[in-house]
């Protein structure tokens, strides 16, 4: 049975990309967990958020994380999505602050960001849902990086298997390829993804307890047990997705023409 | 009685009757004019009477202001009172505004000299530094009459719908039709940055027909395109599923996909469930022949040397059964050796192209033409699903549609080491995909890019039929008889041209509305008539006159006949 392998060190070579400003590494950041970021905003939001603003408070989240990033340290036992979510939170209530020109005091200190992520107490605990869109997001990351290295056809045979149940010998029709050949494709496939799941679990897991997530999730199961927990994991996390996305589009209908646009820099 | 007198008699007849049906026509005219003027009145009273409770109440609240000023000067609140009499002095400028527009405006409106009237207060007002009317005030572009507005887009520029004069159209060799004319101003906010970035690829995109004039002054450039009257690709595909969809919960949601046709069709993936029926045959031809339009058009620009950058759903036209990609601003030469930028839009954006972007990478250095290919392949999804890629390659079809053309979309959206070569490989497998109207009869391993061109077997009788009357009118979606209008907003307002005045019957000419300077075809037909009328009347008085000068001359009396 194949396994993932479990790291029992913090890797902070991501970080130190982050850290040293890679503007690639945050691009990847920001492409794993820009839509759970934005997604968790939303709920927060509930509703008053229009799609602009929610958008700008993503970046806004990546951009006090760029703020903060130095001053990080992995080893005080934060997890990585407690860390994130802090952030956002963070940033959210900035937005709140200034929207509402709400004055902070009354005898309560106004938070720091540092107070936020550095010191757990102070962050009220992330939700179930909510780590499951992060976890969600990592092997999403890692699933993206496999497709990125393994052949088309071959990716295709994989994801007509483990995503729409095809059969091997439907998939071989559709390919024009022999039923062991397509029993070689996901093979292949699966291996990739296999490596690259690990490497996303190390790259964005600073608790141990992060880190036996995939475990938990079966994804250190046999290979029909690594397919199903992916193929559940896939969906799942498309389907939170297509969900924010109907309730930014139901959003923008309520707030009337003009919510669409060019993004850009 | 003599045969002069008979003829005379006729001629008169005629006369009258030709006299009687132009007053006919002139009254029914008139009744028209009659109810615009008594709503011309009626609007210009409301506005009359909207301004006196705009006076009065601006006034009332200026002089209820004033004491609560003079009260927070007395308790010290300096700041306070400043503010209530700040806010006093504005409301005494509204009221004695609205007076202005009562007394003296409101009187020449009803005149009809709005428009001078309109003129006249827009001038007025960017001459007193007013930045709302600079912007909006109509544009004048010499050999062209601008008809109306269009939204902005991204850039900022403003976009004109304009008809060319005679001299202008003879010098584009552009006989008919209107053109758009895309404007920067330095004084309406463009950003110099804008205006390079889209006038860099003028001169191919001249070259390709796209742009027909162009001209540039000191503060101002602007260029003229030919304008594509239609919806876009993206209101388009909404309501083809829209009306599918309804198809689909009145008929029991039976799917399109794999066993549909004859049990011998290459389904791709989708969930079943009543709205993941997808599109029908019909249907889908239709959109995929669409995007095979755009990657036709892609081709012809990757050859020319351009890339478009931005290719969406909204910025192709459905026009004449036909999708023609508009937006030219972000345009770039394929050979440019700017460093490339993350504009573009989200989903529809190559996440490669961001990644090069911020590596720094320049526009020559990279096969930019592959960027355009993600895009086509994204709207060949939102074609299939009706919604955009949010996982790129990764995500899933959950409407039925045909294998192949799933096939294509990701084949365009996969790695960019992965995807398709170039506009033309992508081309051969589409048109493979639509080659006998039955994508669903097409595995991917069919495509010629998998290899499977060999067999290109003739269309059916019957695809060819297809292929014939489905392009006839795009803009009215095929087949299902109880099918929804392409996009109800734009029947709000359907341009009409009555054809008898009379019995108020009319055709509907456009889905478009009028533009509001359109020339009025009514007016030119009350003139016809009144010329008619006027004729009618002569030759009645001519044969009148001629009846009793021949009668003083002969004698005749009406006691004979």
């Amino acid at each position: 049975m194949a396994t993932i392998p479990l790291m029992h060190q913090v890797d902070t070579a991501f970080l130190r990309r982050l850290r040293a400003r890679d503007e690639r590494a945050w691009f990847e950041l920001w492409e794993a967990f820009g839509p759970v970021i934005r997604g968790t905003l939303a709920r927060w939001g509930n509703g008053r958020l229009g799609e602009e603003t929610l958008r700008d408070l993503t970046q806004d989240t990546l951009a006090a994380l760029s703020d903060s990033i130095d001053r990080f340290d992995p080893q005080r036992g934060v997890r990585f999505s407690t860390w994130l979510l802090a952030i956002a939170k963070h940033v959210l209530g900035d937005e709140m602050d200034r929207r509402f020109a709400q004055k902070r005091g009354s005898g309560k200190r106004g938070t720091s960001l540092d107070d936020a992520w550095m010191g757990e107490a102070r962050v009220s605990q992330p939700d179930d849902e909510y780590e499951r869109r992060v976890m969600a997001a990592k092997v999403h990351a890692a699933i993206r990086a496999a497709q990125k290295r393994a052949e088309f056809v071959h990716f295709e045979a994989y994801r007509m298997r483990v995503l729409e149940s095809k059969q091997g010998r439907e998939i071989g029709e559709l390919l024009g390829v022999s039923e062991p050949t397509v029993t070689r494709h996901c093979q292949r496939v699966r291996e990739a993804l296999r490596e690259e799941l690990s490497v996303a679990i190390e790259q964005w897991s600073y608790t141990d307890d992060e880190r036996s997530e995939p475990s938990r999730a079966g994804l250190a199961d046999d290979d029909a047990g690594f397919d199903d927990a992916l193929g559940e994991i896939w969906r799942a996390q498309e389907e939170l997705v297509a969900r924010d996305i109907a309730e930014r589009d139901a959003a923008r209908r309520r707030a009337g023409p003009g919510g669409g646009g060019r993004a850009g820099t | 009685m003599q045969g002069l007198e008979w003829l005379i008699l006729i001629i008169g007849m005629i006369a009258a009757s030709v006299a009687l049906v132009a007053v006919g026509i002139i009254f029914g005219k008139l009744g028209i004019l009659t109810t615009v003027l008594l709503k011309h009145v009626g609007l210009t009273l409301s506005r009359l009477l909207t301004d006196l409770v705009r006076f009065v109440g601006g006034a009332i609240v200026a002089l209820v202001l004033l004491p609560v000023a003079l009260g927070r000067l007395v308790i010290l609140r300096p700041g306070s009172a400043l503010e209530a009499l700040e806010a006093s002095g504005h409301e005494s400028v509204v009221a004695l505004k609205s007076l202005g527009c009562a007394v003296a405006l409101r009187p020449l409106e009803l005149l009809g000299l709005s428009a001078l009237v309109g003129h006249v207060g827009t001038r007025m007002r960017v001459a007193l530094g007013d930045e709302n009317e600079k912007r909006n005030s109509p544009a004048e572009f010499p050999g062209y009459t601008v008809l109306r507005e269009l939204a902005r887009g991204g850039s900022g520029a403003r976009l004109f719908v304009a008809e060319p004069d005679v001299r202008t159209r003879r010098k584009l060799k552009f006989p008919s039709g209107f053109v758009v004319i895309k404007s920067f101003d330095f004084d309406e906010g463009t950003h110099a940055a804008e205006m390079l970035r889209e006038g860099r690829s003028l001169d191919a995109a001249r070259k390709l027909g796209l742009v027909l004039d162009h001209e540039a002054s000191e503060r101002r450039f602007h260029y003229v395109m030919r304008y594509y009257e239609g919806i876009d690709l993206g209101r388009f595909v909404r309501s083809m599923h829209e009306a599918a969809g309804d198809d689909a919960s009145g008929h029991g949601g039976s799917g399109h996909g794999g066993s549909g046709h004859g049990g011998s069709g290459h389904g791709g993936s989708g969930h079943e469930g009543p709205g993941n029926a997808g599109l029908d045959r019909e249907r889908l031809v239709l959109i995929a022949s669409l995007v095979r339009d755009i990657v036709a058009t892609l081709r012809d620009w990757h050859d020319a040397g351009l890339w478009h950058k931005d290719i969406k759903p909204e910025n192709a036209i459905v026009h004449e059964g036909r999708a023609t990609l508009v937006d030219l601003g972000l345009v770039t030469p394929l050979a440019s050796h700017m460093t490339l930028t993350t504009h573009g839009t989200e989903y529809f954006r190559d996440p490669e192209l961001v990644r090069q972007a911020l590596r720094g990478a320049r526009v020559s250095e990279v096969d930019a033409a592959r960027f355009d290919l993600y895009g086509a392949g994204a709207v060949l999804y939102f074609a299939l699903e009706g919604t955009f890629p949010a996982h790129g390659v990764l995500s899933s079809f959950k409407k039925k549609s045909p294998a192949c053309l799933q096939w294509i979309a990701r084949r365009a959206m996969a790695d960019f080491e992965r995807r398709y070569r170039d506009a033309e490989e992508m081309l051969a497998d589409l048109d493979r995909a639509l080659l006998g109207c039955d994508p669903a009869a097409v595995r991917p391993a069919d495509l010629p890019s998998m290899g499977g061109g060999g067999e290109m077997e003739k269309p059916s009788e019957e695809a060819a039929f297809l292929a014939q009357t489905l392009r006839k009118d795009a803009t009215t979606p095929p087949t299902a008889p109880a099918m929804r209008p392409p996009d109800a907003q734009l029947l709000k307002r359907p341009r009409v041209k009555v054809t008898n005045w009379w019995t108020g019957a009319y055709a509907v000419v456009s889905l478009r509305p009028l533009p509001p300077s359109f020339p009025e075809q009514g007016r030119r037909g009350l003139g016809v008539a009144i010329a008619v009328l006027v004729a009618a009347l002569v030759a009645l008085g001519a044969v009148i006159w001629f009846w009793f000068s021949y009668q003083g001359a002969i004698g005749f009396s009406f006691d004979g006949l």
